[in-house]
């Protein structure tokens, strides 16, 4: 049994081998590589023409080649004669009767008839039963690898990630949609199996998509004569993910690094300018009260800020406007004009004091914000930023128009003489 | 443990050899016509109607040459026919979830011929339920109970059914000297021309039934592979055209968010 199964194993081994020098036939349907939607059409009858037919001299080449493999020595005429004498094929339409140029019955390759008078007794019905049983197999080989490679042909035509033979190919587009979310680059890394593609975070203040992969510093900078505007870019230039991670990075740096609006302080410089007497000053000590705007919503860290921090300031900006109003002074900035002989020093000093406390008040806050988001509740802090800056761009969004008035009525203001 | 190993290498064996398969190509044919009783070839087109639900008449008096021309042109009107349709309905079905993006796919407008009809396809499938076809398919259409009028297994039911008519009558062809000897006039010819030159045309039926056969599989192969990625492609795109407005909408956001520390200049310091 061992001796068996080598043998059945060695078949199927010299099979293929034997046949390895013969070179396949190329596609035959190579011709069906519709650009467009009309080019679908017929495609029936496309298939139709092209199924179960093969090129005679196609077989005529492999026969050939193979009676060398095997050191058998016909002429190309015998060849040519029982390969065609070997095709039944009449054609379907053909009505005439005509009776098909065939040797007579004693030389007819007819498979029953030599199989009758076979065993070696007419070496020259052997030779054409072999050349005949020969040229059927190429041929009927031949159409396999036709149907085979007509299969396959269709199999990927939609999805060789190529427009060149197809209206639509899935491939394309799904590369397209990656295209939008990673950004043009990752087209570079198509040809090895993409891995996990990193985030390289930059420092770069106006954040493009492509700085994420490689940090190459082709996209826009607006600091550079001549620099791309973004809107000039294509359609692909700026990916979904490119977007998102640098709006990521404004939010987690900008809001860290440099305080905004929030809370207490947006309060404090987006409030309206008061009547004179509701600003309250101790001469020296800087300290100030702090001016409820009972008109809006007071965030939550404004309260703990007045309970924890003390002292602070009401309406920096409009204060510091004014402040520079030296024909506005209050009453007591008169008076301490009035001691020191000179109500420029008085403004001079008066804004730069104020702009002091302002920025000390704004670290305080700060401390009290970064305290609480890491509070007891739990809540991330970019979690607290974002409701933080919900709540603040609504009030900025109202008190803007305001700092407008402010600055439109300082402009037209007539200065004093 | 032989039996373990025996029937692995056997169906390695055979379907590596290629002699295996295509010994089964070597095939006999009936040495002498076959006279088929009179009753059934009288019988023989509504056998075939109630074995197929074919519609066309494949009665066997009819010529090898115009029952063929008839099916081939008929199959190339359907293919077309479906094709178009098939694209239009997923564009439809398409359009009715995403509305106005759905406007980017493109419609394959009409790939018949002239002579084809156009309501083809709606009047095979009528035909061929009149006569007893029942489908088997039970692909709905997306989000619905309506069933796919023009999935691959639908399609291939209807192709089937059509070409089951033709191959038995090809076979009936193939064994009727009746027909054969009224359409060549075979009266004229000695018995043994005749006997030749009726087997050379048997063997050219069986040729093409063979041939016809191939050509449908690769159809509905063909179909199949397009309905699919068809789909896939156009649910693509209109993915891709919602994803533009995201991308666009995030950098409108981007570019407002970037301004504010610069517009903010006396509100804001390093930490």
């Amino acid at each position: 049994m061992k001796k068996i199964y080598f043998l059945l194993f060695t078949l199927t081994l010299f099979v293929p081998v034997s046949y390895a020098g013969v070179e396949l036939y190329p596609q035959k349907i190579n011709n069906f590589s519709p650009l467009d939607f009309s080019g679908l059409a017929d495609v029936y009858k496309k298939i139709y023409e092209d199924a179960n037919e093969e090129d005679e001299d196609e077989v005529l080449r492999r026969v050939t080649e193979y009676l060398g493999l095997l050191g058998e020595a016909f002429t190309q005429e015998e060849i040519e004669t029982f390969c065609n004498i070997n095709v039944p094929f009449i054609e379907l339409s053909d009505k005439d009767l005509t009776i098909p140029d065939i040797r007579p019955q004693d030389d007819f390759p007819d498979k029953r008839k030599i199989q009758a008078s076979t065993r070696g007794q007419d070496p020259f019905l052997e030779t054409a039963t072999k050349l005949q049983e020969l040229c059927r197999y190429e041929r009927l080989l031949l159409r396999l690898e036709n149907n085979l490679s007509r299969r396959n042909t269709f199999r990927h035509l939609f999805s060789d990630d190529s427009l060149s033979n197809s209206p639509i190919d899935t491939i394309t587009i799904l590369q397209e949609i990656d295209n939008l979310f990673f950004g043009e680059k990752f087209e570079d890394q198509r040809p090895d199996p993409p891995t996990f593609l990193e985030y390289k975070q930059t420092n770069a203040f106006i954040y493009t998509p492509e700085f994420w992969q490689d940090q190459r510093p082709e996209a826009v900078n607006e600091e550079k004569e001549g620099a791309l505007d973004k809107k000039d870019y294509g359609d692909f230039a700026f990916s979904i993910v490119g977007n998102i991670a640098g709006i990521d990075d404004i939010l987690s740096n900008w809001l860290t690094q440099y305080s905004l609006v929030d809370g207490v302080t947006t309060k404090q410089f987006l409030e309206f300018p008061q009547s004179s007497g509701t600003s309250q000053k101790s001469s020296g000590s800087g300290s100030y009260q702090i001016k409820s705007n009972q008109d809006t919503t007071v965030p939550e860290v404004e309260l703990v800020a007045q309970e924890i921090v003390g002292p602070e300031y009401e309406g920096i900006i409009n204060d510091i406007l004014n402040a520079s109003l030296c024909n506005e002074l209050t009453d007591s900035d008169r008076r301490e004009g009035l001691e020191t002989g000179d109500r420029t020093l008085v403004c001079q000093r008066e804004r730069k004091q104020r702009v002091q406390n302002f920025i000390e008040d704004q670290r305080n806050i700060e401390k009290i914000v970064e305290n609480k988001s890491f509070g007891v509740d739990g809540t991330s802090y970019l979690d607290y930023t974002f409701a933080q800056w919900n709540n603040n761009l609504e009030w900025l969004r109202s008190q803007a128009q305001k700092i407008r008035e402010i600055y439109d009525d300082f402009i037209t203001r007539p200065q004093a003489g | 443990m032989k039996k373990v190993f025996f029937f692995p290498s056997f169906l390695l064996w055979s379907l590596l050899s290629p002699g295996g398969s295509i010994q089964a190509q070597f095939q006999e044919l009936p040495k002498i016509p076959i006279k088929l009783p009179a009753d059934f070839r009288e019988a023989f087109p509504d056998t075939i109607t109630k074995m197929c639900s074919s519609t066309i008449d494949y009665n066997l008096d009819r010529t090898v040459k115009d029952v063929s021309d008839e099916y081939h042109n008929t199959r190339n009107c359907l293919a077309n026919s479906i094709i178009s349709q098939s694209i239009h309905t997923i564009n439809q079905d398409i359009r009715a979830i995403v509305h106005e993006k759905a406007d980017v796919l493109p419609e394959a407008g009409d790939l018949s011929q002239e002579q084809c009809d156009e309501d083809l396809f709606q009047n095979t499938r009528q035909q061929q339920e009149a006569k007893g076809l029942q489908t088997r398919c039970g692909e709905t259409k997306p989000h619905s109970s309506v069933l796919a009028a023009f999935s691959p297994c639908r399609v291939a039911e209807m192709w089937l059914a059509e070409w089951c008519g033709y191959e038995k009558y090809l076979w009936g062809k193939q064994r009727d000297d009746v027909s054969f000897g009224n359409e060549f006039g075979a009266a004229a010819l000695s018995p043994d021309e005749w006997q030749q030159i009726f087997t050379q045309k048997r063997i050219s039926y069986q040729h093409e039934s063979e041939k016809s056969k191939q050509a449908l599989q690769d159809t509905l192969w063909f179909y199949q592979k397009f309905e699919h990625n068809y789909r896939l492609w156009a649910w693509s795109t209109v993915i891709k055209e919602n994803l533009k407005d995201i991308r666009d909408k995030l950098v409108e956001f981007r570019d407002v968010i970037e301004t504010y520390p610069t517009k903010f200049i006396n509100a804001a310091k390093p930490g």
